[in-house]
């Protein structure tokens, strides 16, 4: 019996760091391939995505896919983003560290996470219960303190902690609800992907200027090429 | 099966093949509101082989299966019952439970779509093997056989509807299985007295379900129903049941409806129920009329800026939203045309009905060729959703969005009148290209040479609302567009005069080209784009009505390096399923039908005229279903009757055809002369029922019911024949080879099913009629060819 408790240790104390720095590397590789190769210069964000552990906000049977070029399911069918998609979004809304951002659709709370490496304040709000506390309970083991979450109909933003300097939508939704222009600081930006499950989306940003005037702008994560063989 | 009365026998075999084909409709639809319509096809078509094994299986153990044919025969029934409600269970255990969107992104579900499609194999195999045995053993009265398969088959499309109409796809397995064993009963020994008691208790026991089912339906996570469920306080309030789907009706505090809303609008956005069609969104429910105001500030409200129309025409009107929206004046006559009865009825007696509404249940094109009336204001379907579709409507047909669909709306609007159409943006850019591009042909078809005095159209964030107008847009009306624009943030796309700057003042598009393109597809070089750009985006005609089929194959290596496997996939997943159960049925019919070739060389001889001469018939009875039931929804008015009248049809009037070929001698010159007969009448249709079903689309229902019964009947008649005579000289020459053909004629109709609808996607249906002639001709020739 003590001999196997001893081997068990043994195993745990050589293993762990291993399986640590497997995904270190994993992540290493994803910001190299995934995201610097495609464009993306933003030190702060290139950061983040080296920092946050995504096998540790995806769901067990997922985990080996964690840093995979791809969108993966969470459950209530419902995804966590493809990790250039992510960057890319963080990107877009120009983060910096003494920002206070919204995000609708927590989801598996990746984007809230790669969003707290960088500023000082996220709030996120998630409508589906169980996706929503699964999320709260994971960024609390990685020890994030700066995000605050609740479990609420995102159409109607957070109020007592609006304005914000930008929102993020990680949900694709038919329109953009009026409260959320409304909680957006003037010179805000606010950024909603489009495109179904499983496919390469395209986003939508939402520039607010003073005055109440506004410009969408609608980006491609992709470089564009042309869809034509001529 | 020494006692056994033939008539007995008939009935037997005919009660199977009906509650086969019920289980067969009614399975498709369970399939449908747990995944999607296509993953049903695809599942059906793998089951469907269970026909051509069961053949093989039947050549290869003949001997052994006929010296028991007592026990097999009611045994084998009795199984299929059982396996039809069994089946279903079991698929839904959670470590069989499949999923279709998952199918291109996680490998491991390719394993369970084949564990899936093992489970709904059995109970076809089981009844296949039944039918297949009764053949072989009675060879001499296989025109009277082959008539009980088919006209119970025939009856079981036309008993499958009526189920649909009074039951639950969860309940109609159990009755479908309490037919199936009560046709093993009837055939059962009264020797066999413990098996009797065994199969009537358990017929027993599946009747009883079907009153109370224990089945239920395991939604995909993916599913609209699923994740709406998800939100908070959601619930189902009502469902029913019909041919046309199983509508569910759902309330939620949290669901809203504002599609593409004006970012410049600072109100309340209205709270709705929903209305799910197999579990698919078929539109939001208003609470009240005036909800639907909330239009007021998307870019569909451009028409009501333009004009005061008197009559509306709302096509496929769904939830009524855009009824409720044109009828808020009192002044307006609206028509609220509408295929899918159920999805109207519960959502209108939900929001109410305004006095100055008139509802018809009809297709749109069927309506709109009965209606003598001229419209100022027709209103079409919003196209694609937001972000853009999976591409699962690749092959479904729409007669509406096609150059004649256009053309027929164009000639019915009156002088001033107006067609509305909004189409959801998407990326790549294919459904606004496609509907530029066929606007321009509809109007270049009616001798407009320049489209743009008579199309405009306005962007919003996310939506783009096209206008074509009868006669030019006035000054005063492009002054209005302008401030239209200009009061809600949206940007002109196309207008007289635009420029690059007033197409993107407030919404810019980092890949600019939809401008480029559109310009293109309103002059006279579209041509050169259509064969330019990676997607298909030549307009949909009738021959072929696929308007969401953007896939063009040379193109799909370009797309897979742009986009990655995984997302390439998903532009075209319908098309893509399709293809994949081609080939998933190609190879298992080589797998089971040729290898077990080689188990039985020293005895079957005329092999090659039996693979010819079945594969012909097999081919060419499937194509010209599959052509018949799409001209016939035109022509009909609706899928449903298509489907039902066209499957009952022509099962019927085969069956008629099979037991009048019983009288006929067992020599190649009979068989010569109804192939000749079915020949030239197949190439005869592939030139004129285009021509007949235009015509009499006009004529009252009765009168087209009469012709489609004539149309479909007079080949079918003769379809009928070649089988059992086929069957019936192989028995008299070398007879272990029936239960060879047998299987060869089932693999080859189920492969023909998915090789139709890739034929009709690329080349029209008219070619897939081509086709089957000379599939039959196939046939014909084998009868020439010296063994």
């Amino acid at each position: 019996m003590r001999l196997g408790f001893s081997i068990l240790w043994i195993l745990i104390y050589f293993l762990i760091p291993v399986y640590a720095q497997q995904n270190e590397e994993s992540r290493n590789h994803m910001v190299e391939r995934q995201i610097k190769a495609r464009g993306i210069e933003d030190k702060a964000v290139l950061s983040a995505m080296r920092n946050v552990q995504r096998h540790q906000l995806v769901p067990k049977d997922q985990v080996r896919n964690a840093y995979e070029d791809r969108p993966l399911p969470i459950g209530h069918g419902q995804t966590i983003s493809q990790p250039y998609i992510v960057a890319f979004m963080t990107e877009v809304i120009q983060p910096e560290p003494n920002m206070k951002i919204l995000e609708i659709g927590t989801g598996s709370g990746y984007q809230a996470a790669v969003l707290a490496e960088i500023v000082d304040e996220v709030y996120t709000i998630e409508i589906v219960e169980p996706l929503g506390k699964t999320a709260r309970r994971n960024l609390n083991n990685l020890g994030y303190s700066n995000i605050t979450s609740k479990i609420a109909d995102g159409f109607y933003g957070w109020e007592e902690h609006a304005p914000f300097d930008a929102i993020i939508v990680t949900a694709a939704s038919e329109y953009i609800p009026p409260p959320l222009i409304e909680q957006l600081k003037d010179g805000g930006r606010m950024v909603i992907p489009v495109g179904a499950p499983f496919t390469t989306q395209h986003l939508m940003l939402v520039e607010k200027r003073k005055g109440g005037k506004w410009k969408t702008r609608n980006l491609l994560p992709v470089r564009f090429v042309p869809f034509t063989r001529n | 099966m020494g006692g056994l009365s033939l008539n007995r026998l008939l009935l037997s075999i005919g009660l199977l093949s009906l509650s086969m084909i019920a289980y067969q409709l009614s399975l498709m639809q369970y399939l449908s509101i747990v995944q999607w319509y296509h993953f049903a096809y695809m599942i059906i078509a793998i089951a469907l082989l269970g026909f051509g094994t069961a053949g093989s299986f039947l050549a290869l153990f003949r001997k052994r299966l006929l010296n028991s044919i007592e026990f097999v025969l009611p045994f084998s029934m009795g199984l299929s019952g059982i396996f039809m409600p069994f089946s279903i269970w079991l698929s839904g255990r959670e470590f069989i439970k499949f999923d279709t969107y998952l199918l291109f992104v996680e490998q491991e579900e390719v394993w369970r779509l084949v564990l899936f499609e093992l489970i709904f194999f059995v109970p076809f195999f089981f009844c296949a093997l039944a039918i297949g045995l009764a053949f072989i053993r009675y060879t001499d009265r296989i025109g009277k056989l082959y008539f009980s398969n088919l006209v119970g088959s025939g009856l079981g499309g036309l008993v499958a509807v009526l189920f649909l109409w009074v039951a639950s796809p969860l309940e109609i397995p159990f009755v479908t299985g309490f037919l199936a064993l009560l046709a093993a009963v009837l055939i059962l020994s009264k020797k066999r007295k413990l098996f009797l008691l065994i199969t009537s208790v358990l017929a027993i026991i599946l009747l009883a379900f079907s009153f109370s089912s224990p089945l239920s339906f395991n939604l995909s996570q993916y599913k609209g129903l699923s994740r709406t469920l998800d939100l908070p306080d959601t619930k189902i309030e009502t469902q029913l049941n019909s041919p046309y789907g199983y509508v569910q009706y759902v309330s939620s505090p949290v669901l809203r409806y504002a599609p593409g809303l004006s970012l410049s609008y600072t109100g309340d956005v209205p709270v709705t129920d929903a209305v799910f069609n197999n579990g698919d969104w078929a539109g939001v429910v208003l609470k009240k009329p005036e909800d639907s105001e909330i239009l007021n500030y998307t870019s569909f409200a451009l028409v009501r800026e333009l004009l005061e129309p008197k009559d509306v025409l709302v096509l496929n009107a769904g939830t009524g939203v855009k009824s409720h929206y044109f009828a808020s004046s009192d002044s307006r006559r609206i028509f609220h045309v509408e295929p899918n009865e159920p999805v109207s009825e519960i959502s209108l007696e939900s929001t109410g009905i305004l006095d100055n509404v008139e509802i018809f249940f009809q297709d749109g094109r069927s309506f709109l060729a009965e209606s003598k009336r001229k419209y100022d204001l027709i209103s079409l379907p919003d196209i694609g959703s937001f972000g853009g579709n999976a591409g699962l409507q690749a092959i479904q047909e729409d007669y509406l969005f096609t150059v004649e669909g256009f053309s027929m709306m164009y000639h019915q609007l009156k002088e001033n009148g107006i067609l509305s159409l909004t189409v959801w943006m998407d990326y790549p850019y294919r459904n606004s290209l496609k509907i530029t591009a066929t606007f321009a042909e509809t109007l270049e078809r009616n001798g407009i040479d320049d489209p743009t005095r008579q199309l405009i159209a306005v962007r919003s964030w996310n939506t783009i609302t096209y206008l074509l107008k009868k006669t030019e847009f006035t000054q005063n009306q492009i002054l209005t567009i302008q401030e239209f624009c200009e009061r809600l943030s949206f940007d002109p796309l196309i207008l007289p005069g635009i420029s690059l700057e007033e197409r993107t003042r407030y919404n810019s598009l980092q890949d600019e080209s939809l401008f480029l393109y559109t310009d293109i597809l309103l002059d006279e070089k579209r041509e050169e784009l259509y064969e330019s750009y990676d997607f298909n985006i030549r307009p949909a005609t009738d021959d072929q009505p696929y308007f969401s089929q953007f896939l063009k194959w040379q193109s799909f290596r370009h797309l897979q390096k742009l986009f990655g496997d995984q997302s390439a996939s998903f532009f075209e997943l319908g098309y893509l399923i399709v293809l994949v159960t081609f080939f998933q049925s190609v190879v298992l019919a080589i797998l089971l039908i040729i290898l077990p070739l080689f188990f039985l060389r020293g005895k079957l001889k005329k092999r090659t005229w039996i693979l010819l001469y079945f594969s012909g018939l097999g081919l060419g009875f499937m194509f010209v279903e599959m052509v018949l039931i799409q001209r016939f929804i035109l022509f009909l008015g609706h899928p449903v009757y298509s489907v039902a009248a066209v499957i009952s049809a022509m099962l019927l009037f085969s069956g008629f055809g099979s037991w009048l070929s019983s009288r006929f001698e067992r020599h190649l010159g009979s068989i010569k002369t109804v192939l000749v007969i079915i020949v030239g009448t197949l190439l005869l249709y592939s030139i004129s029922l285009p021509w007949l079903i235009e015509v009499g689309m006009s004529a009252n229902f009765g009168f087209r019911i009469l012709l489609s019964l004539i149309l479909i009947g007079l080949p079918a008649f003769f379809m009928g024949m070649p089988f059992p005579l086929g069957l019936s000289y192989l028995s008299a020459r070398n007879e272990s080879g029936v239960p060879w053909a047998w299987g060869i004629n089932g693999c080859l109709s189920v492969i023909s099913t998915s090789l139709a609808t890739i034929i009709a996607v690329e080349a029209g249906f008219s070619i897939i009629m081509i086709l089957a002639a000379l599939a039959y001709l196939l046939t014909l020739g084998t009868c020439f060819v010296k063994n």
